[in-house]
């Protein structure tokens, strides 16, 4: 999709991060439909009539757009006090458009930044300051076509999307300018408002925080617009809300019927657990000895249907993604005795010459030491993280799972097609007692389509612990497959999320978990997809070379191999020097 | 001939003061930001010979400081160009010090620390090196840390210039400067360059740096259309992929203001 569109990179470059460009007669027609023929964004996605994209000039649309993600203006704290508002969003979008050209000018291009409309000055320093202006009623001159259109709920239902709800919750309280609403903006399209109000109380999640959030800060219009029947809006059953409560409940209920009945309540003891781990309790700085309780299991699904193949398409690896893990294994060592080489080598070369004086035939003209390329055992155990945070809408209307499931399949079959020894299994949990370990490949397996098959069963479901799949990666890496070149990927989220084992206990005994598994020699790396939430927690974790955050699957064929190969190099350093 | 260095901040003080107190210079910085230009124009300053090795992976100690070569029947040693650099009184550049291997490494640290000294071991041979004897190292800190590789005592007697792109208005007038064209053209590839740079997510291995702008901007002073100038000279050479290659041209059109 990103790709698919020639300017995205232009939008990319002026929005400074990851931003797709969609013709909109194909995906959005109805929208069209609704009159006008603006481009707009959600923040992630800048949307463009295919009539806009027609013109000579119709990249300006895109600029704009893009300039308007690149300066901040479409932060849904902000939109929130937009939505339902469309005369006082134009004004917004005037003033927001002059405060991004200065702000990005040096990027932008500059047949963009010449443009008439763009010279008068900005009186706004910053996002909220233009609401104000905004809201203040002085009059804008008719904004240009290209200046397109902010569609406050489109971008507002995006960022709920990506930062989950919670985050937006937390943003709202702290951010003034959301608890004090701007009184005089004017409410010419409140339809809208109830709208907004209704999808976010969806009736699968009950009493929603949010929702009552939004309509403190609304006000209490809400009744007032209720009416039966009332259109607009799309997709509302899409809404996160009831998304995240359903697959988590879902989970533990799937873990409960499978289970027996005896262990059937979380915080009884599980009968008899086949591994057990200790944890890093940060709070007394002691080892809380077999604390946690791990169980393998299979994948299977509580519904027992089999996911049809389309529903999870896995790409095998790109011959460049290959490649780039192809020179991982290699390790340059020094040769005696070879027939060419940087060096002569002296020993070899002293007895040819004693051969030849003494009028033999040298027995062997090996006189040169050379560094070449040998191929040392490389184990890689690739730990998926499957709790049902991933399985919150992201990228694009991707979840993270489906990102994360997919770089798996991807890296696995590619260093399993070059030989090294690929173990997998995903993870999840329900308080300490009840950790799965769900087991995708063994490491005496070669890849099939049935490990591929496995993959595709996977479901996100359960919390997060992650200092426990890290420490039986490494025990596995250390008990099973015992080659000395060790690496641990794990593919996740964020750090940390289960019962007793919130975000900074989480990260402590992750830290922890990371510190025993390189003491031990094994290479630990962190990957990301798609998941902009947590990656600095993580990053503070695992350490920022030790981790690499991306918006798409394809991003980390870059850079996967210069990670692998620093976070190899440092343990062996560590092992050796 | 080199001249007309533009420096960006303080960087010639500083190389010139750390070279007056013969201590190691560590350059760090993207690819095509001015490194090498730097060391040559310092070089040039100071009079002395530059020396510069383009470290890889396969490099060994003895591309470095020397070897034995066979000669009719006898083995003769030829010095490498560190030694070189140690017994001339140059300045010794080793041109991204991070893709050469720790091992390699390892003959820089005596040089680099108090006791600025090389030792030849297949020579049996130790050398001081003159005042006048300068170590430069750079890389790209874009990889990984090549701090670490490093002694801590030789560490602590680097001097670390740090350079980045330059600033937009540096950068325009080095692009005047360097290609000789106007100033209208130099701004208009400064933000091309400048979004290109802002494209770090697309997974492209580097931005587009100084010297390609510069590249560029002497190939339409040439007679060759902007367009065409900025793909082969910028877009093309940073990625293989056709769709990617294709958007930064379309960027490059937009830029270059024939869009």
């Amino acid at each position: 999709m990103n790709r698919g569109h020639p300017l995205a990179f232009l939008a990319s470059a002026i929005a400074g991060r990851l931003v797709a460009v969609q013709s909109l007669e194909h995906n959005l027609a109805q929208n069209v439909a609704q009159g006008d023929e603006l481009a707009y964004s959600d923040g992630r996605i800048i949307f463009v009539p295919t009539a806009v994209e027609a013109q000579a000039q119709g990249w300006r649309a895109i600029a704009a757009q893009a300039a308007l993600i690149g300066a901040g203006s479409l932060d849904a704290s902000i939109l929130l006090q937009l939505v339902g508002r469309r005369a006082a969003a134009e004004r917004y979008l005037h003033w927001e458009m002059l405060r991004a050209s200065r702000l990005l000018s040096i990027r932008l291009p500059w047949p963009f930044t010449a443009l008439a409309e763009l010279q008068a000055m900005p009186r706004s320093a910053s996002a909220p300051e233009s609401l104000e202006l905004a809201a203040s009623r002085v009059p804008v001159p008719q904004a240009p076509a290209y200046f397109g259109a902010i569609r406050p709920l489109l971008a507002l239902r995006r960022a709920l999307g990506e930062q989950g709800l919670s985050a937006l919750a937390r943003k709202q309280v702290e951010a003034p300018i959301a608890s004090a609403p701007v009184p005089q903006l004017d409410d010419e399209d409140a339809g809208e408002v109830s709208v907004l109000l209704r999808l976010l109380q969806n009736p699968l999640s009950g009493r929603n925080p949010v929702a009552d959030l939004l309509n403190t800060i609304l006000g209490a219009g809400l009744s007032k617009h209720r009416r039966a029947g009332e259109s607009g809006g799309d997709g509302g059953a899409e809404m996160p809300v009831g998304r995240i409560e359903r697959s988590w409940r879902r989970g533990i209920h799937a873990v409960l019927s499978k289970m027996p009945l005896a262990a059937a309540a979380l915080d009884a003891p599980v009968a008899a657990p086949t591994l057990t781990y200790p944890e890093w309790d940060t709070h007394s700085q002691t080892y809380r000895r077999n604390w946690v309780s791990v169980e393998e299991v299979e994948p299977w699904r509580a519904d027992g249907a089999t996911p049809a193949r389309d529903a999870l398409r896995l790409a095998p690896p790109t011959p460049e993604l290959r490649r780039q893990l192809g020179g991982l294994g290699l390790d340059q060592e020094f040769h005696r005795r070879q027939t060419d080489g940087s060096d002569l080598d002296l020993g070899a070369l002293i007895e040819c010459a004693i051969d030849l004086s003494a009028g033999h035939s040298p027995s062997s003209v090996r006189v040169y030491r050379d560094a070449l390329r040998t191929r040392r055992d490389l184990a890689v155990a690739i730990v998926l993280d499957i709790s049902g945070s991933t399985g919150e809408q992201g990228n694009g209307g991707r979840t993270p799972f489906k990102d994360q499931v997919e770089l798996a399949h991807q890296l696995g079959m590619a260093l399993d097609s070059l030989g090294d020894t690929v173990v997998m299994f995903g993870f999840h949990s329900w308080g300490r007692q009840l950790v799965h370990v769900v087991k995708v490949k063994a490491y005496d397996e070669r890849w099939s389509a049935s490990v591929s098959e496995r993959l595709r069963l996977l479901e996100p479901a359960g919390y997060t612990r992650i200092g426990t799949a890290i420490r039986h990666g490494s025990r596995v890496l250390i008990e099973q497959v015992r080659l000395p070149n060790r690496l641990l990927l794990l593919i996740t989220d964020g750090i940390a999320y289960d019962q007793d084992y919130e975000l900074a206990y989480g990260a402590a005994d992750a830290r922890k978990a990371l510190e025993e598994a390189r003491a031990a020699g094994t290479a630990c790396l962190a990957l990301s997809v798609g998941a902009a939430t947590e990656t600095e927690t993580l990053s503070r974790v695992f350490g920022s070379t030790s981790m690499l955050a991306v918006d798409e699957v394809r991003q980390v064929t870059g850079r996967i191999r210069a990670v692998c190969r620093h976070a190899l190099a440092s343990v062996s350093r560590r092992r050796f020097g | 001939m080199v001249s007309g260095y533009i420096p960006s901040g303080s960087e010639k003080e500083v190389f010139q003061a750390a070279w007056a107190n013969q201590l190691p210079v560590l350059l760090k910085g993207p690819t095509g930001c001015g490194k090498t230009r730097l060391v040559q124009t310092m070089a040039q300053e100071f009079g002395r010979p530059l020396i510069t090795v383009a470290c890889h992976e396969d490099l060994t100690a003895g591309d470095l400081v020397g070897r034995f070569l066979l000669r009719g029947g006898e083995t003769v040693w030829e010095d490498g160009p560190l030694t070189r650099a140690v017994r001339q009184g140059g300045i010794c550049y080793l041109d991204e010090i991070v893709e050469a291997r720790a091992d390699t490494t390892v003959v820089i640290h005596p040089l680099a620390d108090h006791r600025r000294e090389l030792n030849i071991e297949r020579l049996g041979e130790s050398l001081t090196a003159p005042p006048e004897f300068m170590l430069v190292l750079s890389y790209n800190p874009g990889y990984q840390s090549v701090l670490k590789d490093l002694k801590p005592s030789t560490r602590q007697r680097m001097i670390a210039i740090e350079l980045g792109y330059p600033s937009a208005e540096i950068e325009q007038r080095i692009i005047v400067q360097e290609a000789a064209c106007d100033v209208g053209l130099a701004g208009r590839l400064v933000r091309l360059g400048q979004a290109i740079r802002a494209l770090r997510q697309e997974g492209l291995a580097e931005g587009a740096s100084t010297r390609t702008l510069i590249s560029t901007a002497r190939l339409i002073r040439s007679g060759i259309p902007p367009e065409l100038a900025a793909d082969v000279a910028m877009a093309a050479p940073l990625t293989d992929d056709p769709a990617a290659a294709r958007n930064l041209r379309e960027m490059a059109r937009v830029y270059m203001g024939t869009g």
